[in-house]
Parts: structure tokens; sequence; C-alpha cells
């Protein structure tokens, strides 16, 4: 099965907050197959420092801190988006994501969405840090627009956007009805 | 079933509108209570056992949650032996201000979902209404979980959770709440999600 995983210790692998908020907590059968997958892959998840306020605001700090000392996820501050392949990857997230309504500009995108498209592009070029860039998200429409982003610079095969759903099944515990 | 639409309000009948406001009004401040009353309306005709069995609440709650809905008029009971428990679904719209049974399905989330019982407690149910109506933008793919946090004036990281929470409330609206156009006028058929649940709960066997 590992052959066949999206995840690799060989990429940097930049998850967003939203990922560990709707795995959940330690407890859950969402949360072990998450961490499983994770920990089979021998991958640690990046979590920029600038979004980690969101894990404790999204309920899921345990979760967070556990990861941290089984060592398969840290906060980082990841670098600056400045390389100017990288500021244009994250414009061209961010109106991505303003045209998807009509009556919301770019003013209007929160600026952590559009941020993974362009420190994708920073870790890669930036350092020399990595070969290949992964992110995760949990937010589709977040996804869609950093492969946009990513597919317009020409990074297609060095950048993989993934969503939780890639690397988990949903079960029918996941989410009680009513 | 298709629920029967049933009454719109308030409507000329100034006393049938003010009691549907308070019954309303009774549901949104008591989420076990929409919880049965969801529950029927969406899955009804159902007996008092099949709802104890489904929502694993003890059967002294649901006699009790169901006397209280058929004095208030939005439940109900027919036969004998077994009875069986018929709800009308409910709609209020006054001056933008909209209750549906998917409103009432968020409400009674709080009973199951500790994000949601926290968002209520924290921000309480008229923020809850207004999340379900952004948590609708997001799925219907017009805006990021964060982008929620905007208009709610809440801090992103309890827009993404409350926007993860709500999705059975949007999921099962979608397809049983008759009114879920009234909420989400234009977007409700974009809604869609990541992957794909089964919001058809099984009725338990009536034999209790």
């Amino acid at each position: 099965m590992d052959e066949l995983s999206p995840l690799s210790p060989e990429h940097v692998t930049l998850v967003d907050t939203n990922v560990f908020i709707s795995a959940g907590n330690p407890g859950t059968s969402k949360h072990r197959r998450f961490r499983q997958v994770v920990r089979r892959a021998g991958v640690t998840l990046l979590v920029p420092s600038r979004v980690e306020e969101e894990i404790e605001q999204g309920g899921v700090k345990p979760a967070l801190e556990r990861a941290r000392e089984e060592g398969w996820a840290k906060t980082v501050d990841a670098p600056t988006v400045s390389h100017s392949k990288a500021t244009t990857a994250q414009d061209i997230a961010r109106r991505a994501i303003a045209s998807k309504s009509v009556d919301k500009d770019e003013h209007d995108v929160e600026k952590a969405d559009p941020v993974f498209a362009g420190l994708a592009v920073e870790y890669l070029l930036d350092k020399k840090m990595a070969d290949t860039v992964t992110v995760i998200t949990a937010d589709r429409i977040a996804c869609e627009a950093i492969e946009i982003a990513i597919s317009s610079l020409g990074y297609t095969g060095q950048v993989s956007i993934i969503t939780l759903w890639d690397l988990i099944d949903e079960e029918d515990d996941d989410l009680t009805l009513i | 079933m298709t629920p029967r639409p049933v009454s719109e309000t308030p409507s000329q009948d100034l006393e049938a509108g003010i009691n549907q406001l308070a019954t309303v009004g009774r549901l949104l401040e008591h989420p076990e209570l929409a919880r049965v009353y969801v529950y029927v309306c969406y899955y009804g005709p159902a007996t008092r056992p099949q709802i104890k069995e489904a929502l694993q609440i003890p059967k002294t709650t649901v006699y009790d949650h169901v006397e209280t809905l058929e004095a208030l008029g939005i439940v109900t009971l027919e036969g004998d032996r077994p009875v069986e428990v018929t709800a009308e679904p409910v709609q209020i719209t006054t001056d933008g201000i909209v209750v549906t049974p998917t409103i009432l399905h968020a409400v009674a989330l709080q009973e199951v979902d500790e994000d949601v019982s926290y968002f209520v407690e924290r921000h309480g149910v008229g923020k809850l209404a207004a999340a379900v109506r952004q948590a609708g933008l997001h799925y219907a793919g017009q805006i990021t979980q964060r982008m929620v946090a905007d208009p709610l004036d809440i801090p992103t990281g309890e827009a993404i959770s409350i926007v993860l929470a709500l999705r059975p409330a949007l999921a099962v609206g979608q397809e049983y709440d008759p009114y879920f156009d009234v909420i989400f006028p234009e977007i409700a058929s974009d809604i869609e999600f990541e992957t794909d649940f089964d919001v058809a709960a099984p009725l338990p066997n009536s034999e209790s």
C-alpha cells in the first residue's frame, strides 16, 4: 500500500490547520486513521506557525500536541513568501478564490488560504529545501485555487495538493446525522 | 416521503402567527426538543420507541417531548398500537429572518456535537443560524472555510470548525427540508460535499 500513498518523507509536507480540525482529537476513529496514514508514510507534517492559533480556536490542541510528541507533526516558522514566483502563485490563488463568488473581491479573501500556494513555491525555490512539496488541506475551495496557481506556473510535477479525503476514507461513525 | 408544506407564518392571521413564533422560539431554545421534532419531521412517521432507539434518549424523555410537541401543534399522533408521530415542517420568514427544519437541525446538533454546543455557548443561537447560511456558501463552492469568519466576526479556527460541524444539517436538509431553498436562494442545488454519505436514517424496528 505504501507505494500508493500520496505522502513521502522525501517531500516537504505542508498541512493546513483545517486538516487537524477535520480529523478531530485523539480518541475518535477518524483521528486514528489520519494518524496511522501519516505515521506509516514516515512523514512529518509542517504546520506554519502563522495558522497555529487556529488549532486552539478549532478545539484540536490535544491532537496537535500528541502529533508533536510522537514526531509526526511540527510547527514551523515558514519562510516569508518573497520570491516573485511565490508571490505570483499566492496572487493567482487569491484571485481564483475571489472569482468563485460574484460579490467577493480579492480583499475579501482570507490571506491564510492563498498563502499555502505561495509557501509551496517558496519552499521549492528557496534554500533548496525540497524538490517536491505536498500541501494537505480539508478545504475543497482552497485546494482548487492552489491547484490553479501551481499549474499555471508549471509546477504541477513538483507541488501536489491533496485533501484529507485523499488520505483517509470517510466511515459511518465519523458523523452523527442527527 | 416528502413532508407536506403546511404553514407559512406569520400569516394574516396574527394569532396563529404569534403562536408559531412562540413555538419556533421554544425549539430554538431547547436542542433536545428540536432534535426529536427534526427527526420526526425528516424521517417520520415514527413511533415513540423508534424515536427512542434512533436518538438514544430515555423513553420518558421521548414521551415528554412528543407530548410537548403535540401541545405546540407541530406533531400529530395517529393510530393505535403503535401510535405514529408525524411532524409538520415549520417555516418562519419575516423581515429576512428565516427558520426552517435545517436551522432547527443545526440547533439539535448541540446534543450530539461538542463543536456545535461550544459554538452556541460562546456566540448564541442567532450566530449559529447565520453560520448555517455561511456554511452553505462554502459547500456551494463560493467561499473558503476561513472566509466564513469575517461576516460572522469570529476567529478563523472557530469558523473552520463550525463549517465542518454543520455538514449533517446541510446534507440532510438538502434532501428532506422542503424549505431548504428559502435559506439558500439560488445556491441550494449547488451545495455538495467532498464525500458521499447516506442521509437516510433507517427507522429502527418498532418493537421496543
